[in-house]
């Protein structure tokens, strides 16, 4: 049989996963490692705030043309709501009297609120209109993620029968080819559904006006993505990762299994209890299905669309970071620098459930220190998953390093999230 | 008048060896409606008789016997006598004898098709035997034929020049000729072959797998499967690592017709991904009972993974049995010793 054809995967699910140890320390010493936290030293790959990346003109200094194909910071919320500055802002304005200074300052921060709102409905309907076409090009919800990551399992087998000698491990390579489709993109066409949520939320600010703050910080599910303040991200971000910490075998996807040689155990979707399916499933952001119908997909136990779902999943992360790790990796160290929006990077962080059950993910980026613990739990993150790959430094591909589907992947690694020896 | 003049008069008596071998009337009258037949069974079945006897020198004038026929109806019956091999996945050396008197005579009453195949067959034969002079002067004339025909844009011989560039492992030019061939000819059958092969030059080229995969889908809508089924199981493998579902429903097609290679992969895919251990031993079982070396391994896993430890020891006897072989011994080796602790776990049970 012809070779290439041959390289596509047989099915013969690896009972032994052979990777690195899960060992933090072994994950830090992985060439892949390296190579992310030398770029990020360097200062080729940078966390950039507040930049609009939609603005036609940029700034001269600023690193794109990359990073606008790389980030969508207008489908997601704000990282820092600044609510001292306005109230100082206050406090110096002299035409402001002092007896009115307290209610002007609320007055304003209020005001900025529903500015905030309107620029987030204009964005998202911006998104849903600027991916129309691509929506009918890439059917995201009808394979176009599987069609994907063929593509990438494809660049895999091209890369491997290419190059003559196999690359060295010492060195983190970068994938050449892009994809048929760049991350902005991609994620746009996750997050266009946002659009659903409109006519709820418009109702609602337009009857409550700035009390609706309020409403939406006990109720974040209801507000439009772009639209959310940090309090109510924090309150989000607190109840997607409530159903997943837990050890016992009820929560999320159940604990994470190790076989006896410490290596990660692969666990195919349909080995999965239903009832853990569903937990993770309504506890994903930007999910791509609506909840009532996993709930009816859980009662009448319709188990494959639920696997199909969170296939689905896999397939969206493992083609998030492969985009990512190629612009990061895929640059001159010298000339190019990569900007990764600081909105972006948390919700990597959401999606990955790489954090702890009351991190503040917006409070983390805005700190020095917790960003670059933020970025390490990511690096820590890609490293696992994809050091020894082909596409990056390695000799499998990435369904030959953890079988088809490997949901191990999606469960909360406790030990990805540890923050000792930051360097 | 003929027809009825002709009830009255005694037929010879139809040689047993045919009757042996040629299938009922039913049988036949279902392809003759599958294929959607010009002439009816009982139009047919004096040439099939006649064709049987008669040997190749003789010489008989076909279209005065029987005025109703044309050379496509020849052609026809000869697809009637391989849609029945097709079916019955069997071969009988006489019919198979037969086909070729029909391709024969269809080339002598003046069938392009038959003049093409004929040339080819031809083409091909030299090549297996080396050079021999006996064979220069038809090779001549086949040349010659199949330049004609090509000439006069001929379906089935645009096919088979990519097919023999195909064969030879040209396959830029195979390609070239196969999407000529796509252009004369999309949607029938003969188009289905075709784009099954181009799918597999296609896969071979850097990022063509998008086109192979297209050109497999309609491979597999245009052809019935007991002919597609090699492209049901390339087409699987493609898709086994991004949509196992997929990947598992082409795999059962094929195993409805008896694709050998198909029973493991299924076997594995239900018992590592679809934790479906009954459907898998069904499919092991299947795949042991054509002495399938793997499918012994994966029942193993299955009786073990149901606790079935009478099952898993009869099952690892059998395996060790077959380990006389010496092609199998490596590979027997290997099974026991990753699957060490179950084996233990089995002595445990026993005591």
């Amino acid at each position: 049989m012809d070779s290439r054809v041959a390289l596509v995967r047989k099915y013969i699910a690896p009972s032994v996963i052979k990777s690195d140890s899960i060992q933090l320390h072994g994950l830090v010493k992985a060439p892949l490692f390296k190579a992310l936290n030398s770029r990020y030293k360097l200062g080729s790959l940078q966390i950039v705030q507040d930049v609009d990346w939609n603005a036609k003109t940029t700034p001269s200094d600023s690193p794109e043309p990359l990073a606008a194909t790389l980030n969508s910071n207008r489908s997601l919320p704000m990282t820092k709501f600044p609510k001292q500055e306005i109230l100082e802002q206050v406090k110096l304005d002299t035409k402001v009297g002092k007896w009115r200074k307290f209610m002007t300052g609320w007055f304003r921060i209020g005001l900025y609120l529903l500015k905030s709102y309107k620029t987030g409905i204009q964005n998202t309907l911006k998104v849903f209109w600027d991916t129309r076409n691509e929506e009918q090009k890439f059917s995201i919800k009808n394979g176009a993620l599987a069609n994907l990551v063929r593509e990438i399992e494809m660049h895999e087998i091209n890369t491997r029968l290419s190059s003559s000698s196999l690359p060295t491990s010492s060195s983190a390579k970068a994938p050449l080819r892009p994809l048929s489709i760049n991350r902005k993109t991609l994620v746009e066409l996750i997050r266009r559904d946002q659009i659903w949520k409109l006519p709820v939320f418009f109702t609602l600010v337009f009857i409550f006006e700035e009390v609706s703050v309020l409403i939406f910080t006990f109720f974040p599910r209801v507000c439009p993505y772009n639209c959310l303040t940090p309090g109510g991200y924090k309150k989000l971000s607190n109840s997607y990762i409530k159903g997943t910490t837990s050890t016992q075998g009820n929560y999320g996807l159940g604990p994470l299994e190790f076989t006896k040689q410490g290596t990660i155990k692969y666990e195919p979707p349909y080995a999965v209890p239903i009832e853990n399916l569903y937990n993770f499933l309504t506890s994903f952001p930007q999910s791509m299905i609506s909840n009532w119908k996993l709930y009816i997909y859980k009662k009448l136990k319709l188990q494959k669309l639920l696997c199909n779902e969170i296939e689905k999943i896999y397939q969206y992360l493992f083609i998030d970071d492969w985009l990512l790790l190629q612009s990061i990796l895929n640059t001159d160290v010298e000339k190019t620098k990569i900007a990764l929006s600081d909105r972006e990077l948390v919700n990597c962080i959401l999606e990955r459930k790489l954090y702890h059950m009351g991190d503040d993910l917006n409070e983390m980026v805005n700190d020095t220190l917790g960003k670059e613990i933020l970025l390490k739990r990511l690096f820590l993150y890609w490293t696992l998953r994809y050091n020894d790959t082909i596409s990056l430094n390695g000799k499998h591909t990435f369904s030959e390093k953890w079988g088809v589907n490997n949901i191990s992947l999606l469960k909360y690694n406790s030990e990805l999230v540890a923050t000792k020896d930051i360097q | 008048m003929q027809r009825f003049v002709s009830k009255f008069v005694s037929t010879p008596p139809v040689p047993k060896k045919f009757q042996e071998i040629f299938p009922k009337k039913r049988t036949v009258n279902k392809i003759l409606f599958q294929l959607d037949t010009r002439l009816t069974y009982h139009e047919m079945y004096p040439i099939f008789l006649q064709v049987s006897q008669n040997t190749n020198e003789e010489n008989i004038p076909w279209r005065k016997k029987y005025p109703y026929i044309r050379s496509s109806d020849i052609m026809q019956m000869r697809n009637v006598l391989i849609t029945l091999r097709t079916q019955n996945k069997f071969v009988h050396k006489d019919l198979l004898a037969m086909e070729d008197k029909l391709l024969n005579i269809a080339a002598e009453l003046g069938n392009n098709d038959a003049i093409s195949i004929l040339s080819f067959n031809v083409i091909h034969e030299y090549k297996k035997e080396n050079v021999k002079s006996s064979y220069e002067k038809d090779i001549e004339t086949a040349n010659e034929f199949i330049k004609k025909l090509y000439a006069r844009n001929h379906h089935l011989t645009v096919k088979l020049i990519g097919d023999l560039f195909f064969e030879n492992k040209t396959y830029d030019k195979a390609e070239k000729y196969y999407q000529e061939f796509l252009k004369l000819e999309n949607s029938t059958k003969l188009a289905g072959e075709v784009h099954g092969k181009l799918g597999e030059i296609q896969i071979k080229q850097v990022n063509g797998f998008l086109k192979a995969e297209k050109s497999w889908l309609s491979c597999i809508e245009l052809l019935e499967i007991e002919r597609s089924s090699r492209w049901y199981f390339l087409l699987a493998r493609l898709y086994m690592s991004s949509e196992p579902m997929k990947a598992k429903a082409l795999l059962e097609n094929c195993a409805s017709i008896g694709f050998k290679e198909c029973f493991k992969t299924l076997g594995f895919l239900e018992l590592n991904y679809f934790n479906n251990y009954e459907r898998a031993k069904e499919w092991f079982k299947t795949g042991m009972e054509i002495m399938d070396l793997e499918c012994f391994f994966g029942f193993f896993d299955c009786c073990v993974k149901e606790e079935n430890f009478k099952g898993a020891r009869d099952c690892l006897e059998s395996v060790k049995k077959l380990g006389n072989d010496k092609d199998k011994k490596t590979m027997i080796n290997v099974f026991l010793e990753s699957r060490k602790d179950s084996i233990k776990l089995l002595d445990k049970a026993r005591l």
